[in-house]
């Protein structure tokens, strides 16, 4: 588990963290960019929205390897948040929002994606397929 | 940061070659050069999009922010190059729907 402060600028920093754990894996370029991008949606997310920028806050993230997954979880010290009140971002009526488009974004490329009571906390998880672990490897 | 904007003109349609990635921390800068292209009344643009490598959510509402400045001022704006995964972002979200996406710049020329 690794803490990130509030600060966006510290966004690229923690990717790289999550990235190098990943290293050993030999995942496709195509699994890693979901993997990222759901990453840093969540965690700009925990940092905006979670923790509003408050430097004094910090974001929990933590990588783990349950059997074919990877899971990652993203937890901000905020108030949480109600999930279930995100609108779909591909209605027609919504298609010009400019926000309201990285949890969607999260559920599309992640294989499995949860959260916690609380509203704080987003879990998310790949499967490793072996096409995957070929394709990275060459 | 890795981003660049490389502009050129063909008559009355600038094109835009953008590389590298447009994330929340080059999405500023990405503003910045287009408001340059709103100061230069811009009415047709292409954003040759072939050689950014990464599109996030606020890259996404940058480029949808674009769209709505030109609309506004009577312009049309063309998406071209787009690589297979910068597209499927493109598909995932239903922005193909909104944006007018050609495969090259050639195609993005025609009937301009």
């Amino acid at each position: 588990m690794f803490k990130v402060i509030s600060d966006l600028a510290k966004v690229n920093e923690a990717t790289q963290e999550i990235l190098a754990k990943l290293k050993d894996f030999n995942l496709s370029n195509d699994c890693l960019q979901d993997i990222r991008l759901s990453f840093e949606e969540a965690l700009i997310n925990a940092i905006k929205h979670g923790n509003k920028f408050n430097k004094n806050f910090s974001v929990d993230c933590n990588l783990t390897v349950q059997g074919n997954s990877i899971i990652i979880s993203v937890r901000d010290q905020g108030q949480g948040y109600d999930y279930n009140k995100i609108k779909n971002p591909t209605l027609d009526e919504n298609l010009e929002r400019k926000c309201g488009r990285g949890v969607f974004l999260i559920k599309k490329l992640m294989d499995n994606v949860s959260f916690n009571k609380a509203g704080n906390e987003i879990i998310m998880q790949k499967k490793i397929s072996r096409h995957d672990a070929c394709r990275g490897s060459r | 940061m890795n981003f660049e904007i490389k502009e050129k003109h063909l008559g009355d349609i600038t094109i835009c070659s953008i590389a590298g990635e447009i994330n929340i921390n080059t999405s500023l800068n990405m503003r910045k050069g287009f408001e340059k292209l709103a100061c230069e009344n811009s009415r047709k643009i292409i954003l040759n999009l072939g050689s950014v490598s990464y599109i996030d959510s606020s890259g996404l509402a940058t480029l949808i922010e674009m769209l709505q400045r030109v609309k506004r001022n009577n312009g049309v704006m063309r998406l071209s190059n787009l690589s297979e995964k910068v597209s499927s972002l493109f598909e995932i979200t239903k922005l193909d729907k909104l944006f007018n996406i050609f495969s090259n710049e050639e195609e993005a020329l025609k009937n301009f």
